[in-house]
C-alpha cells in the first residue's frame, strides 16, 4: 500500500473566519489554499473538521461518493452547528435517494424549460422597474427589484402566493445561520416555515394546478415516491434556495457592479456581454464562505492529509473560484472573461438543481436593470448580512 | 433495453460540466479534462443508471443513438 504522511498542521483555525463585508477575495482562504490547502478547523458545534480550500480538492470532495452528506447530518458524526436542519430533504441525502428526489424535480428545471421562462422573467423584471422608477430617490434596490423577483420566479413555479416575501426572508435566512443566530432561534424558524408550507400543500392538494407543487404532491400522494416529511423538506428547499440564493446573488452581483461605476457602464453599453457577465460575477463574488459539510465514509487521501472515515469535511465554494490553479489573476473583476468552470453552482451529485434557471434570471435582471436604469449608482454604503453561510448584502441604496 | 444495441451520447456543445452524470452513472460517464462529460466508450450497454443520469443532465446533453461499441462521441 502507498505510503501517505499526514501534513503536519500548524494549528486548528476556529470557523468560520470573521465576517468581513462585501465580496472581494478573503485573505484568510488566500493564505490556506498557498500555505495549508485541507486544513484543520474548529467548526461552531465545537466539532473539529477539515477545511478544503482550492479548485481541484473542493470539485473532489464534491463528486467523490465516500464524502457522505448523510452521514452529515443523520446519527453520530461532526455537525456545523449542534442542531441539524432539513435531515429528510435533497440537500441532505446520498445516492440512490437523492438521485430519486431530484429526479421528481428535475424535468422543471431543465435549461429548456428555464429557456422557456425568460420571456415571462424579463416582462416582471420590466415591470418591477416600472415600479421602481417613479419612488423618491435614494431606493433600496434589495426590496424593490433583487428579492421580489426571483420570490415571484419560484413562487410562480411552485404555485405559492407571491405575497409572503418577509416571511419567507426571515427563515430563509435562519436556514444559512452558521453563527447568526442561536441554534433555538433556527430551529423555531424551521418550525414556522414548516407550519406556513405543511397549510400551501393542504391548500393545494385541495386544488391541484399545473406546477411544481402539485407535481411533488401527486407523487407523494400517487406514486408513493416522497414521504410527507420529504415532501416538507423540498419545499423549504426549493423556496430557500430558489429564492432566497438567486436574491443574495443578485444583490450581490449589482454591487460589485456598481462599486466600479466603469462595470456597470460597460454592461449598459454592451449588454451582449450581460451572459458571460454574469458567469465571471458568479465566480468573483466571495459569497459562499462556508458550505455544507460531507463525512469520509472511509479513509480518503487528499492532498498531503488522509481524511479518516467519521472526519467531517468543509469544501468552501467561494474560496475554490480564486484559486490561482484554475484562474489567472482570480482577483480581478473581468467581465469579458471565459469562466468555464466556477462552482458557485457546486459540482456532482448536488449540483444546484435551479442552476439554469438562476442563469436566464441574473441575465434577464441584469439586462432590464442596465436598459431601464443607466444612470444607477450607489447611494450609500450597502448593509450586510453576516454570521450566514453566504454573504450578501441586506439593502442597496441606489439612485438614478 | 430496446432490443436494437444503442449506446449513450454526450453533446459536448451543450454540456456545462455539472458532474452529475458522473456522480450518477460513473461506469458510463466521466468527465475530460475540458471538464466536459464524455460517454465511456468501453461501458456496456446502458442501464438503470444511464438512465437516471439522462433524467437528471441540467442541460439534457445526454441521448442515446442507435450502435454498440467503441465510436466517438
Amino acid at each position: 500500500m502507498e505510503h501517505r504522511r499526514r501534513r503536519r498542521t500548524g494549528e486548528i483555525r476556529s470557523f468560520p473566519f470573521p465576517h468581513r463585508d462585501g465580496l472581494d477575495p478573503l485573505p484568510e482562504f488566500a493564505r490556506l489554499r498557498r500555505d495549508e490547502p485541507v486544513a484543520r478547523i474548529r467548526l461552531p458545534s465545537g466539532d473539529l473538521a477539515w477545511l478544503v480550500t482550492r479548485h481541484a480538492d473542493v470539485r473532489r470532495v464534491l463528486s467523490d461518493p465516500r464524502f457522505s452528506r448523510a452521514r452529515a447530518t443523520r446519527g453520530d458524526g461532526p455537525r456545523v452547528n449542534r442542531t441539524t436542519t432539513l435531515p429528510n430533504s435533497i440537500l441532505a441525502a446520498d445516492p440512490p435517494d437523492h438521485t430519486r428526489l431530484r429526479k421528481l424535480v428535475a424535468p422543471a428545471l431543465t435549461g429548456r424549460r428555464a429557456e422557456a421562462m425568460r420571456r415571462d422573467i424579463a416582462a416582471l423584471a420590466g415591470e418591477l422597474l416600472a415600479r421602481l422608477a417613479p419612488l423618491p430617490r435614494p431606493a433600496d434596490l434589495v426590496t424593490h427589484f433583487t428579492r421580489p423577483l426571483p420570490l415571484a420566479v419560484i413562487c410562480d413555479l411552485l404555485g405559492t402566493p407571491r405575497s409572503d416575501g418577509e416571511l419567507l426572508d426571515g427563515w430563509c435566512d435562519a436556514l444559512r445561520s452558521v453563527t447568526a443566530m442561536a441554534d433555538a432561534r433556527v430551529m423555531s424558524a424551521v418550525d414556522e416555515m414548516t407550519g406556513y408550507l405543511t397549510g400551501l400543500l393542504r391548500t393545494k392538494r385541495a386544488h391541484p394546478d399545473d406546477d411544481l407543487l402539485s407535481a411533488l404532491i401527486a407523487a407523494r400522494d400517487d406514486g408513493d415516491r416522497l414521504s410527507e416529511e420529504e415532501l416538507l423538506s423540498f419545499c423549504v428547499v426549493l423556496l430557500s434556495g430558489g429564492y432566497g440564493t438567486t436574491a443574495n446573488r443578485l444583490a450581490g452581483m449589482v454591487h460589485l457592479l456598481l462599486a466600479e461605476p466603469a462595470r456597470y457602464e460597460r454592461l449598459c453599453r454592451e449588454p451582449e456581454l450581460i451572459p458571460g457577465a454574469v458567469e465571471e460575477l458568479l465566480r468573483y463574488a466571495q459569497s459562499t464562505v462556508s458550505g455544507n459539510l460531507r463525512v469520509a465514509e472511509e479513509d480518503v487521501a487528499l492532498g498531503d492529509v488522509i481524511i479518516r472515515e467519521g472526519e467531517g469535511v468543509l469544501a468552501v465554494l467561494a474560496s475554490a473560484n480564486h484559486d490561482e490553479r484554475a484562474f489567472p489573476q482570480p482577483d480581478l473583476l473581468d467581465l469579458t472573461r471565459e469562466v468555464r468552470s466556477h462552482l458557485s453552482f457546486g459540482h456532482g451529485a448536488h449540483f444546484c438543481v435551479g442552476a439554469q434557471l438562476a442563469r436566464v434570471q441574473l441575465q434577464e435582471a441584469l439586462a432590464g436593470l442596465t436598459r431601464a436604469f443607466p444612470t444607477l449608482y450607489a447611494a450609500g454604503p450597502a448593509v450586510w448580512k453576516r454570521g450566514l453561510s453566504s454573504r450578501s448584502p441586506r439593502s442597496l441604496p441606489v439612485g438614478w | 433495453m430496446p432490443p436494437e444495441a444503442e449506446r449513450l451520447v454526450v453533446d459536448r456543445a451543450l454540456c456545462i460540466g455539472s458532474g452529475l452524470c458522473a456522480a450518477t452513472a460513473p461506469r458510463h460517464f466521466l468527465l475530460a479534462a475540458d471538464r466536459r462529460s464524455i460517454a465511456r466508450p468501453d461501458a456496456g450497454a446502458p442501464d438503470a443508471d444511464a438512465a437516471d443520469a439522462m433524467a437528471l443532465c441540467p442541460v439534457e446533453a445526454i441521448s442515446l443513438v442507435p450502435g454498440a461499441g467503441v465510436a466517438p462521441a
